[in-house]
């Protein structure tokens, strides 16, 4: 009970901190030269913490599928890689919440710009976001298959990914 | 534990997400001290940048991004529906 209570506090306090974290970045956001290009930066931030989640990631599933269908010699490789997994899944989810807050917080501080190729990316964003919640903390078997099959189809990635490169191509004119 | 654990890590990341932009930034200061014509040509630049919502290529590419939505939602619904009457008929 009271490592229980130990916890929270701690966690309170780490709340409390951020919030201290936090508004020097917003403040900045009512000075425009520089506020910009901190914006800016956390979109970089944000594409970064994208890529370096996703790909090894998506790589490692491949790899894993593919030594299972071709069988035996292989076989070894996708018993190493079922070690690693939940710890690269984890770094996978990590990675893409801060990515997903800092993509968040950059499109809220430019909202005043905002343009049809920003919207949709937020949009299709908060999908994927939403279906890997729903895949990670859902108990119904229904919702967990829901997720799966939302979350890893194929389009969405295409769609996103285009997004990604569109707002950059965009916002660089 | 593991909880605290989890929370003091994504803390730290949360922290240097947004404490690297503010630093970066703050170093090229001086890089761009535009002011009078400069600043007007500017906020110009900033008029004319991006695919404004409500344009015929904007709307395309918003009703275009919301219509995937629908379609992948949409058939990841038929998905489970039919597995779930195959295997009810099997039964």
């Amino acid at each position: 009970m009271t490592n229980k209570k130990t916890n929270l506090k701690f966690i309170a306090f780490l709340i409390l901190l951020s919030f201290l974290v936090i508004p020097p970045t917003l403040a900045y956001a009512d000075d425009d030269d520089e506020a910009e290009d901190i914006v800016e930066n956390l979109g970089w931030v944000a594409v970064g913490a994208g890529i370096v989640a996703n790909v090894p990631f998506i790589a490692m599933n491949k790899i894993r599928r593919y030594t299972l269908k071709t069988g035996n010699s292989t076989m070894q490789v996708a018993k190493q890689i079922r070690t690693v997994y939940k710890p690269i899944l984890n770094f996978h989810i990590m990675l893409n919440s801060i990515g997903y807050f800092a993509g968040m917080t950059h499109g809220l501080m430019l909202s005043r710009h905002l343009d049809s190729v920003s919207l949709s990316l937020a949009i299709v964003m908060s999908v994927m976001m939403v279906s890997g919640l729903l895949l990670k903390y859902t108990s119904s078997r229904n919702s967990k298959i829901f997720g799966k099959l939302l979350h890893g189809q194929f389009g969405l990635v295409i769609l996103l990914a285009s997004l990604v490169i569109l707002h950059i191509v965009v916002g660089d004119d | 534990m593991k909880l605290i654990s989890i929370v003091f890590v994504l803390f730290v990341m949360v922290s240097v997400v947004y404490i690297i932009p503010v630093a970066y930034a703050e170093e090229d200061d001086d890089e761009d001290d535009r002011e009078g014509f400069g600043e007007m040509k500017r906020e110009r630049e900033h008029q004319d940048e991006g695919i404004p919502i409500g344009t015929d290529v904007g709307n395309v590419i918003l009703y275009g991004t919301i219509a995937a939505i629908g379609v992948s939602v949409a058939y990841t619904a038929f998905k489970i529906t039919s597995s779930k009457r195959k295997s009810s008929s099997k039964s």
